[in-house]
């Protein structure tokens, strides 16, 4: 109330002696005012509760709480809980809240994978072919995933990418070429795809007609 | 119908008149009311009164500032023409020596684990790089065997150009000649790298420069990370590390107080509190819009600025000296910048400045928090030989007795202190690629018979 007052004496001072234009200054400064502290989180899971370790790790991320995700994920992971030890994989290949250890992140995706995971399949088939270290570098294992993704399912324009990243990093840059213009028509099949994606897709194909693999 | 007459009504309205300007005047001088300088504000400010930096302390300054001087100039020399063009309008016309090409051409950097095998098989291309780029070696010992650089207290160094760059890789490529000594003599390479982590500590606790202090923290736990990734690579060279690094038996706590710093941003702070006061807002802190000298008689109160600064700067002092545990320093460094009641209407100029003195202390709360655990924890695994059943359940960091955690699956030493920016915020990386155990355990609780 009492700064209620304050600022309502300011903003009129201000009007009455000619200087409106410093209110922009008054509101610039209040925007830059930090927002109140947010409320503490739900209580914490037990200690030997794997499963809800990991539940409660997903509704820190979900609130866009990174940190504090990893914190949990690595916590189940290390009472062995699969999906948690697949989860922090992922978040040290990523880097981040986790910190960057490919090699380690990797690792820890390979023993965690499950076999009938498309998506996992797919992800570890993309890492091993396109990784920009080239000690990760496995062409021979990502194409293994990505035979056994295809022996699984049909793949998809994301799969295909990958198919045709693996055959680049295996030195197939011709077939390579060839599975990624597949790839480009699928997703235009497909329909809501970002110019973004569709621009990568264009330039990997690029990259292939030049006998040159993709990395990153 | 009342009529009102002719004398009472000018007397009415003088009377609303004067009413309206008592209370109008009542408001003014309670706006523009400054509160006292408290006690602790009076002490920073005595502290920043006292300053003035001796010859010797300009010279390693300068020899800090000048680092990137080509190789025909004097490190010493070049900082100091730097510097004066900076802070001397006379100087403005004065010829800067050319800047350095850097490029050292060494196969990766070898403070990275990924780089260790590497090593091996581009040892000749290494010492080669050693030969013809001995001078940097030579400019590096030069600068640490100085005393820690100390910048004068009166010019921020915003607008001067740091060699961060080069300093930091100068460093990488004295950890090169470290590898390179290390094969031919390790004693005598572990006694020089002893010697080189001394000097590096003194700097380190005594600069007052946070881009520098900043760099020499990365560059300490960059050397204490590649020591460790070293010798659990090379597990002969473990003797002659242990027995000849004898820094961390004498000195296994960072323990480099703030103190220095948080000096030296207080007297720049109030040189530009001075500025506010004499130029305007607007001139002293380079404002694209013009604050009028009213509104900035309202809104900026000196006193309450200084008050607020001191008391920030003298808990995150009171933070780092361990009194009150480990968990504070936490939430202090992930709170600050978000602390709304150091907020006040009638200091918005002086809040929007504490609050960013608070977010760059806030940073270097966290820094010094994870340097100062980084190193304790490496310099625990070292004098343990990296055996980790040998290692004490706690270790002591500020005082503190800190739990020593082990993330197993991760290979992590760690120690318990609540995360502040990554997982690793506390830990020391032990990960050998192949090693990790086998941790999975059946997701579905096993069936009773």
């Amino acid at each position: 109330m009492k700064s209620l007052t304050c600022l309502i004496a300011v903003a009129a001072t201000l009007l009455l002696t000619g200087c409106g234009s410093d209110l922009l200054v008054v509101q610039r400064l209040q925007s830059l005012k930090p927002e109140p502290q947010q409320a503490a989180d739900a209580p914490a899971p037990d200690v030997d509760d794997w499963q809800g370790q990991f539940e409660f790790a997903e509704s820190m991320l979900e609130q866009g709480k990174p940190l504090a995700a990893v914190h949990w994920y690595s916590k189940c992971a290390n009472g062995g809980h699969l999906p948690c030890i697949r989860q922090l994989g992922y978040a040290y290949m990523q880097g981040g809240a986790a910190g960057h250890d490919p090699y380690l992140g990797l690792e820890l995706l390979t023993q965690s994978l499950d076999p009938e995971d498309a998506g996992m399949l797919n992800d570890l088939a993309w890492f091993l072919a396109t990784s920009k270290i080239s000690a990760l570098r496995d062409p021979e294992q990502a194409n293994e995933y990505i035979q056994q993704l295809q022996a699984m399912a049909t793949l998809d324009a994301m799969s295909t990418d990958t198919l045709a990243a693996v055959a680049a990093a295996l030195g197939n840059f011709a077939e390579a070429a060839k599975v990624q213009q597949q790839a480009i028509t699928m997703l235009l099949k497909e329909g809501e795809i970002g110019e973004d994606m569709l621009t990568d897709y264009r330039k990997r194909l690029q990259l292939y007609r030049n006998n040159r693999m993709y990395t990153e | 119908m009342t009529t009102i007459s002719a004398p009472s009504r000018w007397r009415v309205i003088a009377w609303v008149v004067a009413t309206i300007l008592v209370i109008w005047g009542i408001a003014l001088s309670m706006l523009m009311r400054q509160p006292e300088l408290s006690e602790q504000s009076q002490q920073w400010l005595a502290k920043a009164n006292q300053s003035t930096p001796s010859e010797q302390e300009s010279m390693a300054f300068y020899l800090m500032l000048g680092f990137d001087a080509p190789s025909e100039a004097s490190p010493q020399a070049y900082g100091e023409q730097r510097w004066r063009m900076h802070v001397d309008l006379a100087e403005e016309g004065m010829k800067l020596a050319k800047a350095s090409t850097w490029r050292f051409g060494l196969p990766c950097y070898v403070s990275m684990q990924e780089c260790l095998p590497v090593i091996d098989a581009n040892i000749d291309r290494i010492n080669d790089v050693l030969t013809e780029k001995n001078a940097w070696l030579v400019r590096l010992q030069l600068l640490l065997t100085a005393e820690p650089p100390k910048a004068p207290e009166q010019h921020i160094m915003d607008n001067v150009p740091f060699p961060k760059q080069q300093l930091s890789s100068a460093f990488e490529l004295h950890l090169a000649s470290v590898i390179s000594a290390a094969e031919k003599d390790p004693e005598q390479a572990f006694a020089d790298l002893n010697e080189h982590l001394e000097h590096l500590l003194v700097h380190l606790r005594g600069t007052n420069v946070t881009a520098y202090r900043s760099l020499l923290q990365r560059v300490l736990t960059v050397e204490m990370g590649w020591l460790v990734a070293y010798v659990q690579q090379r597990p002969e060279m473990l003797h002659a590390a242990t027995t000849n690094l004898t820094v961390l038996q004498q000195q296994p706590e960072l323990a480099a107080s703030l103190e220095p710093v948080l000096d030296r941003n207080f007297a720049l702070a109030v040189a530009t509190f001075d500025r506010i006061d004499s130029e305007g807002v607007s001139t002293a802190l380079d404002w694209d819009l013009t604050v009028s000298e009213l509104l900035q008689r309202i809104i900026w109160q000196r006193h309450a600025t200084v008050n607020s600064l001191a008391q920030g700067y003298s808990d995150a002092l009171q933070l780092m000296s361990g009194s009150q545990g480990l968990v504070p320093i936490v939430n202090a460094a992930t709170s600050w910048p978000g602390l709304s009641s150091t907020w006040s209407d009638r200091n918005l100029i002086g809040s929007a400045l504490v609050q960013e003195k608070l977010e760059q202390l806030s940073r270097l709360l966290k820094k010094s928090l994870m340097t100062e655990a980084y190193y304790r924890i490496a310099a625990a695994w070292l004098q343990a030989k990296g055996n980790q059943s040998q290692l004490p359940e706690k270790l002591s960091l500020f005082g503190i007795d800190v739990p020593v955690l082990q993330r197993e699956l991760e290979q992590r030493l760690c120690l318990d202190v609540p995360l502040l920016e990554s997982l690793d915020d506390f830990c020391l990386r032990l990960y050998q690629p192949g090693q990790i155990p086998e941790m999975a355990i059946p997701d579905d609780p096993p069936v009773a018979l």
